[in-house]
C-alpha cells in the first residue's frame, strides 16, 4: 500500500488497464494519494480501451482529474539516457518519463512492463514498485468499490485491456 | 547508458533533418514552432550545435515522432521521402507525405524489431527486369507467369497475395487505414530495409489485393523505382504501363483465365453478366477488374466494362449471384510474421510495450489488441 505522504507515478501500461475498468476515478480516489501521469504518458493514451475509439486529444479522460507533470531538467537527463540507450536497454518515452520522475522524486512507481521492471531493478534497486493487478486488489480499493465491483473491474482490466497477471 | 552529451551530434542532426522533412515542415516553420532562431535549427541539423534535452523533446513532439526514435544510436533510419521526391519530381500533398512517412516508419521499425530478436530477414527476390520499350506488355504477362512459377502457385486464383509476398518473397507488406481514400498504395525499395509496400486498408479486400498486385509489378520490374498508386493522373512511364499490365496478369494469368473462360462459355458461346460475376469470383477479383482483363485479352469487346457500368451494374447484383464477396472486416494492422515477433519480444522482455508501439506505429490499445491472439505462445500445442 502506498503511504499517504508519497505520490504514485502511473505508467501508460497501468493507465490503459485502469481506463478499461470503467471506474478508474473511484480507484485512484481510494488510494488517498496523488496519482501522477507524466506528460509523455499522456501523449501515449490515444484510444479508449473499451470502445477502441480514438480520444479527441491524447490522454483526454485524465485532464483536470490527475496530476500531469513535466520532467524537470535533471529528470530530462535520465529520460534521454533511457530512450537513447542501445536497444536492449532502451525504453519507450512514457516508460522512461515515468521512471525518471519516480526515481528523482522518490515516488512509488506503478508499472507492469517487464523490460522496464528489469531495467529498474538493475539501476534503481531501491525504487518501490507495484503492478496494476496489485493496485486493483489493494484493501483500500476493494473496500471502496465493494468486493463484487472490485472483481468486476479486475476482470474488465484483463478482458478489455489484456492486463498481465 | 548514454548521457545526453554523448549522443552523436551529426547523426542526431541528420535524423532531425529527415524527421522535419518527413513531417513536411520547413526549417522556418519548425524553428517558429519551438520559438527558436532558424539559424539555431540549421546549426543543430548540421551537427554544429548540440541540441538541448528540452529542445529534443519539443522537436520530437513537433515532428510527430518519439525522442527515442531520434536519439537511439542503433535505431534504423531510412529516408524514403527523398526517394519519392526524386522520382515523382513534384510537390507531395500532405496526405501523400503522411503515407510515405508511415511506410518509412513501418519498414524501419520492423527492421529494428528483427535486429532486436536477431532474426535474419530472408529475401528471395526475383532478379530485376530490364523493361523494353517495345513489347513491355508481353513482358509483363510473362513476368507474372514466371513469378507464379517461382512461387509454385500454378495458374489458378491466389487466395492470399499478402502472405505470399510477405513470407515467400520477403517483401515487407503493410496494411493501414489512410485518411485520403484516393491513395491505394505505395511501393519503395531501400538497400537497408528491402522492398516495402503499404496498402490502404480502408479500401475493400479485392481492391487491396489489386493494389498489391500493381505494386508487385513495380517490385519485379525495377528495384530503384518508387510508386504511389492514387487517383491523381500520372505520366504513363514505361514502369507504370508495365505495372498496370502486370497486376491483372498476376491475379488473372492469361493461360488460366482463357481456360476458365472457355469452360464458362462452352454451352452458350457467350458470357452473360452472371457468368462474368462468377468468373471474377473464381479469381477473387472485382467484376470490373475481370471485365477489363477480358477486354485486354481480346475475349470481350473493348469498352465492355463501360457498357456494363452504363447499364446500371451494381454490387447488389454481385450479392444476388455470389453473396457478399467482401464482408466489412478490417484487416489486421500487423502482418502475422511481425505480430509473432513482436509478441515474442514483449514476452521475453527484449522490447518494451512503448518501444514496440513506436516501432510498429501503433498506440497501446491497438498493440494489445493485435497481440492478443499470440499471448500464449504454447497455444494449443502445449509448451
Amino acid at each position: 500500500m502506498p503511504d499517504s505522504k508519497s505520490d504514485l507515478v502511473l505508467d501508460t501500461s497501468v493507465w490503459i488497464n485502469l481506463l478499461a475498468t470503467g471506474c478508474w476515478q473511484e480507484i485512484t480516489a481510494a488510494l488517498q494519494c496523488a496519482c501522477i501521469a507524466p506528460e509523455h504518458v499522456i501523449d501515449e493514451i490515444k484510444r479508449d480501451p473499451a470502445t477502441g475509439k480514438p480520444y479527441a486529444r491524447a490522454g483526454d479522460p485524465l485532464y483536470g482529474k490527475v496530476r500531469i507533470e513535466a520532467l524537470t531538467e535533471a529528470e530530462l537527463d535520465h529520460f534521454i539516457e533511457l530512450v537513447s540507450a542501445r536497444s536492449g536497454d532502451r525504453l519507450g518515452d512514457g516508460e522512461a518519463a515515468s521512471i525518471a520522475i519516480a526515481a528523482s522524486r522518490s515516488h512509488m512507481l506503478v508499472i507492469d512492463e517487464r523490460k522496464a521492471r528489469r531495467i529498474i531493478s538493475e539501476r534503481w534497486p531501491t525504487m518501490r514498485l507495484m503492478r496494476s493487478s496489485e493496485l486493483l486488489t489493494l484493501p483500500a480499493v476493494t473496500s471502496a468499490l465493494g468486493p463484487e465491483r472490485a472483481a468486476e473491474c479486475f476482470q474488465r482490466a484483463i478482458q478489455i485491456a489484456r492486463m498481465h497477471v | 547508458m548514454i548521457s545526453p552529451d554523448q549522443i552523436n551530434a551529426e547523426q542526431l542532426g541528420d535524423r532531425l533533418r529527415i524527421a522535419r522533412s518527413s513531417a513536411g515542415l520547413t526549417q522556418e516553420a519548425a524553428a517558429a514552432g519551438l520559438t527558436m532562431a532558424r539559424t539555431t535549427l540549421v546549426a543543430i541539423e548540421r551537427g554544429q550545435r548540440r541540441v538541448r534535452p528540452e529542445e529534443l523533446v519539443g522537436l520530437a513532439k513537433l515532428y510527430g515522432t518519439t525522442v527515442g526514435r531520434l536519439a537511439a544510436s542503433d535505431a534504423v533510419h531510412v529516408d524514403l521521402s527523398a526517394k519519392f521526391r526524386r522520382i515523382e519530381g513534384k510537390p507531395q500533398s500532405p496526405s501523400v507525405a503522411e503515407a510515405i512517412q508511415l511506410l518509412n516508419r513501418l519498414a524501419s521499425g520492423t527492421t529494428e524489431l528483427e535486429q532486436a530478436l536477431g532474426v535474419e530477414r530472408r529475401f528471395d527476390y526475383p532478379p530485376p527486369l530490364r523493361i523494353s520499350n517495345q513489347g513491355h506488355l508481353q513482358q509483363a504477362e510473362d513476368a507474372a507467369v514466371a513469378l507464379r512459377q517461382r512461387l509454385g502457385i500454378g495458374l489458378g486464383p491466389i487466395t492470399d497475395l499478402f502472405t505470399v509476398l510477405e513470407l515467400d518473397l520477403g517483401v515487407r507488406v503493410f496494411m493501414r487505414p489512410l485518411k485520403d481514400g484516393s491513395i491505394s498504395g505505395l511501393y519503395a525499395f531501400d538497400a537497408a530495409i528491402g522492398a516495402c509496400i503499404l496498402v490502404n486498408s480502408n479500401h475493400r479486400r479485392r481492391r487491396r489485393k489489386q493494389t498489391l498486385a500493381h505494386e508487385a509489378g513495380h517490385f519485379v520490374s525495377d528495384r530503384s523505382h518508387t510508386d504511389i498508386l492514387d487517383d491523381e493522373p500520372v505520366p504513363l512511364t514505361i514502369e507504370e504501363r508495365f505495372a498496370r499490365r502486370f497486376g491483372p496478369a498476376l491475379l488473372m494469368p492469361a493461360p488460366g483465365l482463357r481456360e476458365r473462360y472457355e469452360q464458362a462459355t462452352s454451352a452458350t458461346g457467350v458470357l452473360d453478366i452472371r457468368g462474368l460475376i462468377l468468373l471474377a469470383h473464381q479469381f477473387d477479383v472485382t467484376t470490373e477488374a475481370m471485365t477489363r482483363r477480358l477486354e485486354e485479352l481480346g475475349l470481350l469487346a473493348s469498352g465492355a466494362w463501360a457498357s456494363i457500368r452504363d447499364r446500371g451494374f451494381s454490387s447488389d447484383l454481385e450479392r444476388q449471384v455470389i453473396g457478399d464477396p467482401e464482408p466489412q472486416t478490417a484487416p489486421p494492422l500487423l502482418p502475422v510474421r511481425v505480430a509473432v515477433m513482436a509478441s515474442r519480444a514483449l514476452q521475453d522482455g527484449i522490447l518494451s510495450e512503448g518501444q514496440l508501439c513506436d516501432m510498429l506505429v501503433l498506440d497501446r490499445v491497438q498493440l494489445r489488441r493485435e497481440l492478443a491472439p499470440f499471448d500464449h505462445p504454447e497455444g494449443l500445442l502445449g509448451a
